[in-house]
C-alpha cells in the first residue's frame, strides 16, 4: 500500500473512525508481526506486543507527525519499542525462553542481499558499508534483535567497551554520511 | 549532557542497545526534552528502512479481535471519575490533531464564525450574574493534578496555580482552551510556568454560552517558547474541564 493510503488511514483513525484502523491494521499487522517475532522469537509474545503496539497506535494517532517519517516508519518505531521493553523485562527476571520460530542468527536479515528500490535505504546501505564490517554488524544486530551491548559483545566475542564505541563511532558516521549530521 | 552524547544516546535508543536501566531513564527524558524526543523520533526514521529486509509474517487471526475488544473496553460506560478522564484526554488529543490538520478554508471559517459569534457578546456579557467562578483541575492522565486554574467571569481572567507539574526542560508549556462543540479550532491562553500563580486574559470567545456547552483546558508540552504555528504540535500533559463553582 502506498504512503500517501496509509497516511490517510492513519489520519481517519485520528478522527475516531475504526473502519480505517481496520484497513490500517490489515495493511501493515505482518509487517509489525514479523518485527516483533524476530526480536522476542515467540509469537504469543509477539502477538501480545502486536495488541500493545495497535493500542498505543490508536492512542497516539493524534501525534503523529508526518514531517518526522512516514506511518510505517512510525508504527514500527512503535511495536519496535514495545517488543525492547518487553525483552529486557524477561532477561532481567531470568525468563528461559523456548524458542518456537525455529529462528536462527544465520537467519538475520541481510538487506545486502535485497535487490532495493527504496532509495532511502540505498542511502543509508551504502553508508553502512564505508563502515568497518565489525561495527556494521554490530548496528545490524542491534537493530534486527534488539541485543544490549553486552549481549552483543558475548556474540561477537568482543570485550564491551569496544562493542559500545563501535555502535556509537557508527551511528555518528552513518548520521553524518547521510548529510544529517 | 553534550549535544553530540544526546544525539548518539538517541541513535543507541532507536537502535535498541540500551539496557532496561538506560531505556528507563531514556523515556523520562523523551518525556521531559523535546529535543531529545524528536532526536530519537529522526534516528527511528532512519533506521526504519532497514526493516525492508525483515520478512513479513501473519499474526494469529484472533489478535484483531483482541484489539477490537480492547478498544471497546476503553470507552468509559459510567465508570470512575479516572478512566474518564483518561477518555476525556484522548478526546483531547484528537479535537487538537483535528485543528492541526485543518485545512486554511476550514480556519478560515472557523475565523469567520468568530467574528459572528463576538458579535453577540454584548448581551452575554451584560446578563452575566456577579461574581461567577469557574475551576478547572488539570489532571494527567495519571491522575495527578498538574495544575489547578480557576476563571473569574466577571473579571474575565484566568488564574493558573500549577500544584505538581515539574518545569519541563528545553521545552515551555502551552494552555489552550478546546470548544467541546468542536466548532472552533483550539485556543492558546499563553505559556505557562510551574514556578508561581499567574493571571492571564481570558479571550473574549469564552462566555456563558460557551462554558454551558463545555470548555475543556489542556497542557500541551511545546517546543521552547510555545507552539510557533498557533496550533498545538506536542502531547497533552494534563486536562480538565471548566466547572462552575457552586457558592
Amino acid at each position: 500500500m502506498a504512503q500517501s493510503e496509509l497516511d490517510q488511514l492513519l489520519r481517519a483513525a485520528a478522527n475516531g473512525d475504526r473502519a480505517a484502523f481496520r484497513a490500517l491494521y490489515n495493511a501493515s499487522s505482518a509487517k509489525l508481526f514479523g518485527v516483533a517475532v524476530r526480536i522476542l522469537k515467540r509469537s504469543d509474545l509477539a502477538e501480545d506486543v502486536i495488541q500493545d503496539a495497535y493500542l498505543k497506535i490508536w492512542d497516539a494517532a493524534p501525534n503523529f507527525r508526518p514531517e518526522l517519517g512516514s506511518p510505517m516508519s512510525w508504527m514500527v518505531a512503535i511495536t519496535r519499542n514495545r517488543a525492547i521493553d518487553v525483552l529486557r523485562k524477561r532477561t532481567e527476571v531470568g525468563v528461559e525462553d523456548q524458542k518456537d520460530g525455529g529462528e536462527r542468527e544465520d537467519d538475520a536479515p541481510d538487506p545486502y542481499q535485497m535487490t532495493v528500490q527504496n532509495n532511502e535505504l540505498k542511502a543509508l546501505l551504502s553508508c553502512m558499508e564505508r563502515l568497518n564490517p565489525d561495527q556494521r554488524q554490530c548496528l545490524l544486530m542491534a537493530y534486527y534483535y534488539g541485543y544490549t551491548h553486552e549481549e552483543i559483545s558475548e556474540r561477537m566475542s568482543t570485550p564491551v567497551g569496544t562493542v559500545k564505541s563501535w555502535i556509537r563511532r557508527g551511528l555518528a558516521k552513518v548520521k553524518e554520511c547521510l548529510g544529517d549530521g | 549532557m553534550a549535544k553530540h552524547d544526546h544525539d548518539i544516546l538517541a541513535g543507541e535508543y532507536a537502535l535498541g542497545t540500551l539496557d532496561a536501566q538506560e531505556r528507563s531513564e531514556a523515556d523520562r527524558l523523551k518525556v521531559s526534552d523535546s529535543s531529545f524526543a524528536r532526536a530519537v523520533s529522526e534516528w527511528e526514521a532512519r533506521l526504519s528502512h532497514l526493516n525492508e529486509a525483515v520478512p513479513p509474517v501473519e499474526p494469529p487471526a484472533s489478535t484483531w479481535n483482541k484489539i477490537e475488544a480492547a478498544l471497546a473496553a476503553q470507552v468509559p460506560a459510567g465508570n470512575t471519575a479516572l478512566s474518564d478522564l483518561a477518555q476525556q484526554m484522548v478526546d483531547l488529543k484528537r479535537s487538537l490533531a483535528v485543528w492541526r490538520y485543518a485545512t486554511m478554508g476550514a480556519v478560515a471559517a472557523a475565523l469567520a464564525l468568530a467574528v459572528v459569534w463576538i458579535g453577540g457578546l454584548d448581551t452575554s456579557l451584560r446578563q452575566a450574574p456577579p461574581e461567577e467562578r469557574y475551576v478547572a483541575m488539570l489532571q494527567s492522565d495519571k491522575g495527578e493534578t498538574g495544575f489547578v486554574v480557576t476563571m473569574n467571569m466577571n473579571g474575565k481572567q484566568f488564574a493558573i496555580r500549577p500544584v505538581s507539574a515539574q518545569e519541563p526542560a528545553s521545552s515551555s508549556y502551552e494552555l489552550w482552551a478546546i470548544m467541546k462543540d468542536g466548532k472552533k479550532p483550539p485556543m492558546t491562553l499563553g505559556l505557562v510556568g510551574t514556578g508561581a500563580y499567574a493571571m492571564m486574559d481570558a479571550p473574549a470567545e469564552i462566555d456563558h454560552k460557551m462554558l454551558e456547552k463545555g470548555v475543556q483546558l489542556a497542557i500541551s508540552l511545546e517546543s521552547k517558547g510555545g507552539a510557533p504555528t498557533g496550533k498545538s504540535m506536542g502531547p497533552v500533559m494534563f486536562a480538565g474541564l471548566l466547572v462552575k463553582q457552586t457558592p
